[in-house]
């Protein structure tokens, strides 16, 4: 029996081990893969959480409860909150949808679609309100995981600089309109009360037909300054605006342009000033350019001086520019606001600027022309003193 | 015969302002102009008119200043019908107007001076002017 027995081992011994050995090598190389695959998987986690770190868009994770669960850096960034926290809140406490004022639930949101990517369904633009308030589009999937449990992942777009960017730009529209209707309001009106006096053969003195006609004159200038200025911050934008510099008598230049203005003075009983005038001096300038210059800061002085006063006029020279500063009496312009005064758009607040008939394009328009031509403009001004603006232009070629 | 119906007239643009006075006087009412806001105001407040045409766009204060102001309690201007005779048409201005008791608005480049004169000689005629629409 034994003999019988050890036979049988020694039949099957070689056999087990053999197998052991195939099994050992299984396991081994099934624990190599296992942990190649781990390395794997976390490597792919740590991909994922570069990608979700890195990610301009806010990502936000909630649980079945509406909790959250996970956010971004996007998230702490453009809320200026820490994922300390906010984890474990609910959604709710922390940040709010809002469309129209009013403040959405998850199913509201989900409804307020714009379009549709695979399983996210992105919404219109609207206010994310939370410790900062900012706009954008929100993305939301709904995914469940193996008990049922329904997660709520969300992307938010941040669109609060194209949201004010487009906000910006239909206020512009919007005052641009308003200022083109001033002087298109006049010009039909003053036709229209000539043409009817003439209807009626009344016997307006010769004196008032001219009054008439002038003013249909400026306001047909003030029109056209308009356009060239919409025109032109176009072209400055764009970086397509050119010189065409030449000798010019700067005494004439300027005598050009205050031409243009007497009317509107003299509507305000405003005297203008040309001080020292001296016909002898040449700036090498682009003259019409040079001229939108003038008749931005001649247009300012006299939209804001006060009735009965005087706009001067004063042209300077030192050894290679031309200095030309324009006067007025009008309410000045505080510290604060003049840093800002040659920015696009920029009004100055306060008073002046909830009836000012400025674009907040004139001086920004003004000072890109001005440094075309390697001249440097700037302003001095206390609040109630009125305001001095000086511009120099170079006597020959640079 | 009545005595001519007393307007006060608040803009702050001197050829418009000069264009409707011009109107006004030759259609036989009693025409006060205003400047400004400011000005417009202190006019309001000082004696009684039957209208007040209100520019919105104006120095010192706004038109919707003024109306916010010569509508509050106790004002000598409280019931005078007050329209505004603007180029702003921006719906949320409007809106606030009407919510500040304004009673209606003209868009003075939509319509010639007659067209205006007429529209005033509605408002006594206590008919609805024709509303113009903001575009």
């Amino acid at each position: 029996m034994v003999a019988t027995n050890l036979k049988l081992n020694s039949v099957h011994l070689p056999d087990i081990s053999q197998e052991l050995y195939k099994k050992n090598k299984e396991i081994n190389e099934t624990l190599a893969q296992t942990k190649l695959l781990a390395e794997q998987l976390s490597q792919e986690k740590k991909k994922i959480e570069i990608i979700l770190e890195n990610i301009i868009d806010i990502v936000i994770f909630t649980d079945e409860n509406e909790k959250i669960l996970l956010i971004n850096k996007a998230f702490e960034r453009e809320f200026e909150l820490s994922k300390k926290s906010v984890i474990n809140k609910p959604l709710s406490q922390i940040i709010s949808f809002i469309d129209d004022q009013k403040i959405l639930s998850l199913t509201e949101l989900d409804s307020i679609i714009e379009s549709k990517l695979h399983d996210t369904k992105v919404t219109k633009l609207i206010k994310i309100s939370g410790n900062k308030n900012i706009y954008g589009t929100v993305g939301i999937s709904v995914v469940a995981n193996d008990q049922n449990k329904k997660r709520t992942i969300l992307t938010i777009h941040n669109k609060t600089k194209e949201h004010e960017l487009e906000n910006m730009k239909l206020d512009f529209v919007s005052m641009a309109a308003h200022e083109l209707r001033t002087p298109i309001t006049s010009i039909r009106g003053y036709a229209s009360l000539m043409s009817e006096e003439l209807d009626e053969h009344a016997h307006l003195p010769i004196q008032d037909w001219k009054t008439l006609i002038g003013r249909i004159s400026t306001s047909s200038e003030q029109l056209l300054a308009l356009v060239e200025n919409l025109l032109n911050v176009t072209k400055i934008e764009k970086g397509i605006m050119s010189l065409a510099c030449k000798v010019e008598k700067w005494d004439q230049v300027v005598n050009e342009s205050l031409e243009m203005f007497k009317e509107s003075a003299s509507a305000k009983k405003l005297i203008l000033e040309l001080k020292n005038p001296d016909s002898t001096l040449v700036a090498y300038v682009d003259k019409i350019r040079i001229e939108e210059v003038l008749n931005n800061l001649l247009s300012n002085a006299i939209t804001y001086s006060t009735p009965n006063n005087t706009v001067t006029i004063q042209i300077k020279k030192d050894t290679n520019w031309i200095h030309t500063s324009i006067k007025d009496n009008g309410p000045g312009i505080a510290k604060s606001a003049q840093k800002h005064l040659f920015e696009k758009f920029f009004r100055v607040a306060g008073p002046l600027e909830q009836g000012s008939k400025g674009n907040g394009l004139g001086l920004y328009i003004s000072k890109s022309i001005v440094e075309m031509h390697g001249g440097k403009i700037s302003i001095d001004s206390d609040e109630g003193q009125g305001a001095t603006v000086t511009f120099t232009v170079p006597c020959q070629k640079l | 015969m009545d005595s001519p119906k007393r307007i006060l007239l608040v803009e702050d643009e001197f050829f418009i302002r000069d264009l409707y006075d011009r109107y006004l006087k030759k259609n036989g009412y009693d025409v006060v102009t205003a400047i400004d806001g400011e000005d417009g105001y202190q006019k309001a407040m000082s004696t009684s008119f039957d209208l007040i045409l209100l520019d919105i766009m104006m120095p010192k204060m706004t038109g919707i200043e003024v109306l916010e102001k010569i509508k509050q309690d106790g004002s000598i201007a409280k019931n005078t019908p007050v329209y505004l005779l603007t180029n702003q048409v921006q719906q949320s201005i409007i809106t606030e107007a009407f919510k500040l008791g304004a009673e209606g608005y003209l868009i003075k480049a939509q319509l010639l001076p007659k067209q205006i004169v007429e529209e005033i000689k509605n408002i006594f005629k206590n008919k609805q002017p024709q509303q113009e629409i903001a575009t």
